[in-house]
């Protein structure tokens, strides 16, 4: 277990048991290298790279870079298609987060005390986290699809209008929203799972004793205890949904009339459609620092609550 | 005969001996996928079998966005891992020039005495800037009417082959059928929301995308996709929408053409390199039939589509020569022939079309010959060159947004006007990145 004390200063208290010898410490080095290596390389350079690349403006391949300072970023708070794309961005996530964790916790709720056969629905459940987001798009496409979807046919046979699911620049976004939630499901159900697994019986047991019924245990009960697992996620979810893209990509390319261009759409199309890579680096950076600022909230909010078993 | 002989001898005794010290091999960035990637591949290795000096290894890069992209990484990056060869679309035909990265065709051309009026003359036309031809028009395409033959016959309406936007609007309605509650059962007409065929629509009433003639007879600085065949057209296509006689299926083109396969529109409009997929599609259900694209009062011709291949600079000379002489194959009539034969698109250099092989093919399948036949009977002057501006993927979603804008009932000259503004901006800013 040497190992896994790093000779690293700032040291979590509860890790601070002794000091690592010398040879201790550069066998650790070593182990840890490849690992660094690669983080330095694959996320901490391009991220210094990006920062560097929106003080500046260039030439079509990039030549000639020029320092601007914040000039990228003055003509960002004047881009009305920037705002739009923040306005739709936060849009989405505020249909995707309360609906997944809504739609977890009902999942969750249903698999998590055993019964026969729990693990054939918990399976289930997850699916739609283990199928690719391209797969789940064409899919989703195919069901959408505003003359020939299943969706529409069933609606009709009910006797309902069809809709322009993905076609009409009111409905698209809710819909990608809903898509999203779906696919997130699976994901949000085995957190929330292990949150109430976490939960004693006991309690319950003292409560049926009391009298209490199933809705009451889960008003005074499930939802107290759950609730630092349930801001956990519903953060995670807030996060993810903010940085959605494949099923975008995939079933609107940001249309109709850039309903669904959100912010990382925005920032995709300007950097490696319309090579703006430093214009785009801008919105990298804003959105890294609104993400950042959310994740730090979280771990504020959260600190001492959330215990990692 | 005897010293002709001797001489054959000792250079095939030299080729050998360089064989085993000189063989070059050449990278070829491209972007078919499916069908037409397979008939890519079988190009490259024809080459590489017809000869043993030059091997070319081809890559698949994705869509034409990304191979651009990783192009630009390459490029970025101080040329390490570029290409020599590399497939672009034809809308980035100013990029590609104004880059500094690509040698002219048209200077190896000369160098090696190819005899450059062997070009057809749209194809060359499209990817000439600034007076001088870029790439080799590789895969080239046009917007073209797909028919339901049948649905036509039931309406009674008589095939034709040449279509003004009228006569098309007259088509559609009368071949909408709806039920009594007023739902439409089936379309009149398809098309899905690209700014190409608003280009397209552009140039065959010989009008003008951007300023300056197309950016042909100089640097253009200013969309004119406000143009009034361009207004008319989106105002047809709008008024068409919102009656229920044309379907909107989005962006999408996979949307559409799963509506025309299953004969719930009777009328769409795709380019030619959809032809082969949409024949797979419709398969036995009905015949199709396929026409020249429509225009506004009088027909000038379509520009192309579709990509062409371009030489990078800055690799050693050898290198670059086995880069020309694997273009100069691709040029072969004997191998144009097997592409277009193997792919729907049509061929680049004349004479190809007389080839026993290709007439036969069109024979087979008359619906080939569309493309071709409205590319000869184009006329060829800066509207059918097509506009060339840099930018033009963005400004592409701006005409695409206001495509919606349009079908969702605002006046098309408002929404296309609007348009302009920010389109221009773009040009501006591309314009100004040009290092001159």
């Amino acid at each position: 277990m040497a190992t896994r004390r790093t000779p690293i200063s700032r040291v979590p208290s509860h890790l601070k048991r002794g000091f690592l010898t010398r040879g201790e410490a550069l066998e650790a080095l070593w182990l840890v290298a490849p690992g660094v290596g690669l983080l330095l390389m694959f996320m901490v350079w391009p991220t210094l790279n990006a920062f560097c690349l929106s003080f500046h403006r260039e030439d079509l391949l990039g030549r000639e870079q020029v320092w601007v300072g914040l000039a990228n970023y003055a003509e960002l708070l004047r881009d009305s298609a920037f705002w739009r794309s923040v306005g739709a961005t936060f849009a989405f996530a505020t249909i995707v987060a309360p609906l997944q964790l809504l739609l977890g916790l009902l999942a969750a709720l249903m698999v998590a005390r055993p019964f026969p056969g729990v693990g054939l629905f918990r399976t289930l459940f997850f699916l739609t986290t283990a199928v690719p987001t391209a797969v789940a798009a064409i899919a989703w496409g195919w069901f959408l699809h505003p003359v020939g979807g299943s969706l529409n046919r069933w609606l009709e046979a009910l006797g309902l209008p069809a809709q322009p699911w993905l076609t009409s620049p009111e409905l698209a976004l809710p819909t990608l929203a809903v898509v999203t939630a779906w696919a997130g499901v699976g994901f949000t159900a085995i957190l929330l799972t292990a949150g109430l697994q976490q939960i004693p019986e006991d309690l319950y047991e003292a409560a049926r004793i009391d009298g209490a019924n199933a809705w009451t245990q889960f008003w005074r009960i499930t939802l107290p205890l759950l609730s630092p697992t349930l801001f956990l996620v519903g953060l995670l979810t807030l996060l993810s949904s903010l940085t959605a893209f494949g099923q975008i990509h995939l079933l609107t390319r940001g249309g109709p009339m850039e309903s669904t261009t959100v912010w990382v759409y925005r920032l995709y199309q300007d950097a490696f459609f319309n090579f703006r890579f430093t214009y785009a680096a801008a919105q990298a950076v804003v959105l890294f620092l609104v993400l950042l600022l959310l994740a730090a909230l979280q771990f504020r909010l959260l600190g001492g609550k959330v215990h990692y078993a | 005969m005897k010293k002709h002989g001797f001489g054959l001898l000792v250079g095939v005794v030299l080729g050998s001996l360089g064989l085993a010290q000189q063989r070059v091999t050449i990278d070829f960035w491209h972007s078919m996928g499916g069908v037409l990637g397979e008939a890519t591949e079988a190009l490259v290795k024809d080459f590489n079998a017809a000869q043993n000096r030059i091997t070319v290894r081809s890559q698949f890069v994705g869509s034409y966005d990304e191979g651009l992209n990783k192009l630009q990484a390459a490029l970025r990056a101080g040329g390490q891992g570029r290409p020599h060869v590399i497939q672009v679309y034809d809308i980035g035909a100013r990029f590609m020039a104004d880059s500094g990265a690509v040698i002219p065709l048209e200077d190896l051309a000369r160098a090696n005495n190819f005899d450059l009026s062997q070009f057809v003359p749209q194809p060359r036309n499209y990817y000439t800037v600034d007076g001088k031809l870029y790439g080799l028009a590789f895969n080239s395409s046009n917007p073209i009417l797909y028919f339901n033959a049948r649905a036509l016959e039931e309406a009674g309406i008589p095939y034709r082959n040449t279509w003004s936007l009228a006569d098309l609007e007259t088509a559609a309605r009368r071949l909408t059928v709806k039920d009594a509650s007023g739902k439409t059962l089936r379309y009149g007409l398809s098309i899905p929301i690209d700014s190409w065929f608003v280009e397209q629509f552009s140039y065959n009433s010989g009008q003008f995308f951007c300023n300056n003639e197309n950016g042909r007879k100089a640097r253009a600085t200013e969309v004119t996709f406000n143009n009034p065949a361009a207004v008319a057209f989106l105002d047809t296509w709008a008024r068409l929408v919102r009656e229920g006689v044309a379907a909107n299926t989005g962006r999408n083109w996979a949307d559409s053409q799963s509506l025309f396969a299953q004969g719930q529109a009777a009328i769409a409009i795709y380019s030619t390199a959809s032809l082969t997929g949409v024949l797979r599609q419709v398969g036995n259900r009905f015949q199709v039939r396929t026409a020249f694209y429509p225009y506004l009062q009088e027909r000038n011709g379509t520009a192309i589509g579709g990509a062409a291949v371009y030489l990078i600079r800055g690799f050693p000379e050898a290198e670059t020569q086995a880069a020309w002489e694997f273009i100069r194959f691709l040029l072969r009539p004997e191998i144009q022939a097997k592409w277009i034969i193997g792919t729907g698109y049509f061929p680049v250099v004349r004479g190809v079309t007389e080839l026993p092989s290709v007439r036969q093919a069109y024979v087979r399948q008359p619906n080939y010959t569309t493309a071709v036949r409205q590319l000869e009977t184009s006329k060829v002057n800066n509207a059918s060159a097509g506009c060339l501006m840099g930018g033009f993927t963005e400004i592409r979603q701006i005409v695409q947004s206001a495509i919606e804008e349009a079908l969702r009932g605002k006046p098309a000259q408002q929404a296309l006007s609007e348009a302009k503004g920010r389109a221009d901006a773009v040009l501006a800013r591309y314009n100004a990145s040009v290092r001159q």
